[in-house]
């Protein structure tokens, strides 16, 4: 009997130190938040749309859009954003400060994107032409560290 | 490159001077050691004989013995221990070489202890089918070790791997993935998230093993209720269970070509008064991963895994407890429809604590009681290129058992009831919507084996309670009313082992099998960054179930081994993700939906072991499942295709050599957008050495895989669009045994 309650005794002692041991880790689990949501995005230069992107036209294995935006050297005008949500209802960009466009560029040589001073990540931006030639860009709206939105590869020629 | 080949040389520089050449002229004397075959550790007291005499020595603590005045030329020396099958072993004194000899024993099976599926030695007939046929262990698992758990089992009949890049691969029995194949670590389940999806690495480094053993049957309801699959138990003996009073352990190292990885790895095990207490660290890295058609970008690895554990071990039994840190870090390639360009990075945390005790009786009717208890922290963060965070899974796991196995009871010889109870705590964070969530699963299990004259009778079953509890419960979803489930669920197995003769043995299995649905298939409603999948749960699926029936046929005659098996999975619900050919639109991946179909799945496998010529030995082995969905009869998918291996082996007590050849069938019976899948054969060798020096046991382990660099693709592979297989690859591995 006496075996039976050191035994227990001791495992009682270990499976408490071992309760207390695994705790969380230090560094805290990132947060789950609201997502945007959109499903295609427009790009207008004052008014006229340079492009107009819904991700259900494209079909499936669809890697890049048929349509080229069109710059040349030096910044292009000042372009604004709207998004489409699945009813195709053109919407705000969203508001939310931790949500910023972006944008990878396949030859960042040749095109980049370029915000005016203290705008960088909003969704108002010029692209800046580098060099002639055509370069692919998967445009982005970036959320905590993750892109919430991308779109399909859009070719942009720089002349 | 550089620092790859120093390390090979130095691995081979270790084992030069640790050889010792015996030089010595023949006086008469005759010496040498006798070594357990499987763990590579000397066996004292084991008792030589000459046939041809009385003469007659026991071994040392060290495994050692000499003759001395020996006057004749010839001898047959026969070896014997309580443990292990004897073994008689011809001696020419005029030859050199046979003047100091080593000499392995295989470990015996005894009919004397109850059923513990960890435990080293088996017990009955149907433990003896496992250990032959279910079991990798000793050289053999040496010269099958790989960089995963499950490419260290790829060769097991009737196992496939399904992988996503080197890291994240697991094992599938019989076309079942998931957690239908239940991995356990010295019998306790591994906590990590492999079994979700395919990018999720398996958290154990094979290299430090002991022993693998697949487990099927109705003791698979000792760990779960899901009877069809199986039970992949890797025993590593964090926790010491036995007493010895000397100081062992081993140091290995191992590298290979195909991705320039290496390991190094440590093992101790002290003795103090009553205590022993142990260590093991290994450490491994490779590269990425190259093919025969170029490098396979984002496929490298590295890895640190450590655990001390210490038991108190008394004549009733012991206690004992460990801790485990596994940190390991990898890329998932990218490249391909739906997948990030440059692939996603994988940074992967698991912490343990164990408790482990069992104490002994002398009742004649409980023999023991065992108790395990383990806490586990699991914790993984997958990174987009550029190092942004997509999403991170953390699991905070309690996990507890007891086991009463009991000695002859009624007309049971021997039996198991227990029971076991796990709380998990899952958070989720990142680009995902699925909602934290608790669980807890309850079981209560019996296992018992009847022997009756020519008849073997193995039975379990197991009751599961499980509630899963999301944070929030959320009506609107996209994917139906997320909300707290409860599941109640009873499985049954059934086996039949039939000794027909000596060495023909007819067996049969049926199981009621349930499995109930993860927290992911129930709630799972978003992108999968790193799987480069969007995939949405059914929070209105029920229980998966089915049955699940086998025979085999089981020869052992000799020198020459059969088994043959056939198997038939009746599943009236069968939760698989599909992919839904559809695409979302938001983050342009493809969405893979959780389906519930009717599902059979039937096949075969066989083995073969033939040793046509005096240490030359044919091993055949092939498997093959045909899955379909009962309602439409079309193709599950993920089934692979029928695969096997062939094999000549040179063995001597030394060393073996062999060359083999893996070889698949094309799979063009494929589930909607799944892919076909060429079939190959693989042409590979190994030769392995054991010699010994001393107190210490030397093995070496030289593989080359795919010699001619042919390019091939695994069905299961997610990334066997861009990139096929590993090309040629050698592979060294080195490991030295002490006990002192």
């Amino acid at each position: 009997m006496l075996r039976l309650k050191s035994i227990f005794i001791i495992t009682a002692i270990l499976i408490t130190i071992s309760l207390s041991g695994c705790s969380e880790d230090s560094d805290p689990i990132a947060p789950q938040e609201e997502h945007f949501e959109p499903v295609g995005m427009v790009i207008f230069d004052s008014g006229i749309k340079v492009l107009d992107y819904y991700a259900p036209d494209f079909p499936t294995g669809t890697t890049e859009i048929g349509d080229t935006i069109k710059i040349s050297i030096g910044l292009s005008p000042h372009y604004t954003l709207k998004f489409y949500d699945e009813t195709k209802t053109l919407i705000d960009p969203p508001t939310d400060p931790d949500m910023t466009f972006g944008a990878v560029f396949s030859n960042a040589s040749i095109a980049q994107l370029q915000w005016d001073a203290g705008e960088e990540g909003s969704f108002a931006f010029h692209i800046n032409g580098l060099a002639v030639g055509i370069t692919k860009a998967e445009f982005q709206i970036l959320h905590a560290g993750h892109a919430d939105f991308r779109t399909l590869l859009v070719p942009i020629l720089v002349q | 490159m550089k620092l790859f080949y120093s390390k090979l040389l130095i691995t081979f520089l270790l084992i030069f001077f640790s050889s010792k050449i015996d030089a010595e002229i023949f006086n008469g004397s005759l010496t040498g050691k006798v070594i357990d075959a499987e763990a590579n550790t000397p066996i004292p007291n084991a008792v030589l004989q000459f046939a041809e005499s009385e003469i007659y020595y026991t071994t040392n603590d060290l495994g050692e013995f000499q003759f001395h005045k020996l006057n004749e030329v010839k001898y047959t020396l026969i070896v014997t221990h309580v443990a292990y099958q004897e073994k008689r072993v011809d001696i020419n004194l005029s030859e050199k070489s046979d003047r100091n000899i080593i000499i392995y024993l295989l470990p015996k099976i005894i009919e004397i202890a109850p059923v513990v599926v960890t435990d080293l030695h088996s017990h009955s007939k149907f433990d003896e089918y496992n250990e032959s046929f279910n079991v990798l262990k000793g050289k053999e698992l040496q010269k099958e070790l790989g960089l995963t758990l499950a490419s260290t089992l790829k060769n097991e009949t009737g196992l496939a791997i399904r992988s996503m890049g080197p890291a994240p691969a697991r094992p599938v029995i019989r076309g079942l993935g998931g957690d239908r194949v239940h991995i356990a670590e010295d019998g306790v389940e591994v906590t990590d998230l492999s079994s979700t999806s395919p990018d999720h690495a398996v958290t154990i480094e094979p290299f430090s093993l002991e022993r693998i053993e697949v487990v099927r049957g109705p003791k698979v309801l000792l760990h779960t209720s899901t009877t069809i699959g199986g039970v992949v138990n890797a025993i590593g003996h964090e926790i010491p269970q036995e007493y010895s009073n000397k100081i062992s352990g081993a140091i290995g190292g191992y590298g290979e070509t195909a991705n320039k990885g290496f390991l190094g790895s440590f093992s101790t095990s002290i003795p103090i008064n009553n205590f022993i207490v142990k260590g093991e660290m290994s450490r491994r890295k490779t590269d990425d991963i190259s093919t025969p058609v170029g490098t396979l970008g984002n496929s490298d690895i590295s890895n640190l895994s450590y655990n001390f554990g210490t038991s108190y071990i008394l004549d009733f039994g012991f206690v004992g407890a460990s801790f485990k840190r596994y940190e390991l870090d990898y890329g998932v390639p990218g490249g391909f429809v739906g997948a990030h360009p440059f692939g996603v990075k994988i940074k992967m945390l698991r912490k343990q604590y164990n408790i482990k005790s069992r104490i002994e009786f002398d009742n004649s009717l409980l023999k023991n009681i065992e108790f395990n208890f383990s806490n586990v922290y699991y914790r993984h963060k997958e990174f987009e290129f550029g190092g942004l965070l997509g999403a991170e899974f953390e699991i905070t796991n309690y996990i507890g058992n007891i086991n009463l196995n009991h000695s002859k009871i009624l007309f049971f010889d021997s039996g198991t009831i227990g029971a076991s109870i796990e709380h998990r705590d899952y958070n989720i964070g990142g680009f995902v919507f699925n909602p934290p969530t608790k669980s807890l699963n309850a079981a209560a299990y019996l296992f018992e084996a009847v022997n009756y004259n020519n008849l073997s009778i193995e039975l379990g079953g197991r009751v599961n309670f499980s509630n899963i509890k999301p944070e929030y419960e959320k009506p609107d979803a996209k994917i139906g009313h997320i909300r707290e489930r409860s599941f109640s669920s009873a499985s049954a197995s059934l086996s039949v082992l039939y000794e027909w003769t000596n060495i023909v043995h007819l067996g049969a299995n049926i199981s009621r099998s349930s499995r109930i649905p993860t927290i992911e298939e129930l709630f799972t409603e978003g992108p999968h960054l790193a799987a480069y999948s969007y995939e949405t749960g059914n929070p209105n699926l029920g229980i998966e179930s089915g049955v699940g029936s086998e025979f085999f046929i089981y020869h052992r005659w000799n020198n020459f081994y059969f088994n043959v098996n056939l198997f038939y999975n009746d599943l009236s619900s069968y939760i698989i993700p599909r992919n839904s050919g559809e695409t979302n639109f938001q983050t342009l991946l493809p969405i893979y939906t959780t389906d519930d179909v009717g599902a059979k799945l039937y096949g075969s496998e066989l083995q073969i072991e033939w040793e046509f010529l005096k240490n030359l030995k044919f091993n055949f082995s092939s498997s093959y499942t045909h899955g379909k969905i009962k309602d439409t009869g079309n193709p599950l998918p993920q089934i692979p295709p029928l695969k096997g291996r062939v094999e000549i082996v040179y063995s001597t007590d030394d060393y073996s050599f062999g060359v083999s050849t893996d070889f698949a069938d094309k799979q063009t019976r494929l589930d909607e957008f799944e892919k076909p899948t060429a079939g190959y054969a693989v042409l590979n060798s190994f030769f392995n050495y054991s010699f010994s020096t001393s107190f210490l046991v030397h093995s070496v382990s030289l593989n080359v895989d795919n010699i001619f660099d042919k390019e091939y693709r695994n069905h299961l592979s997610r990334v066997k669009i861009i990139m096929p297989e590993a090309g040629r690859n050698i592979r060294l591995s080195y490991k030295l045994f002490y006990s002192y």
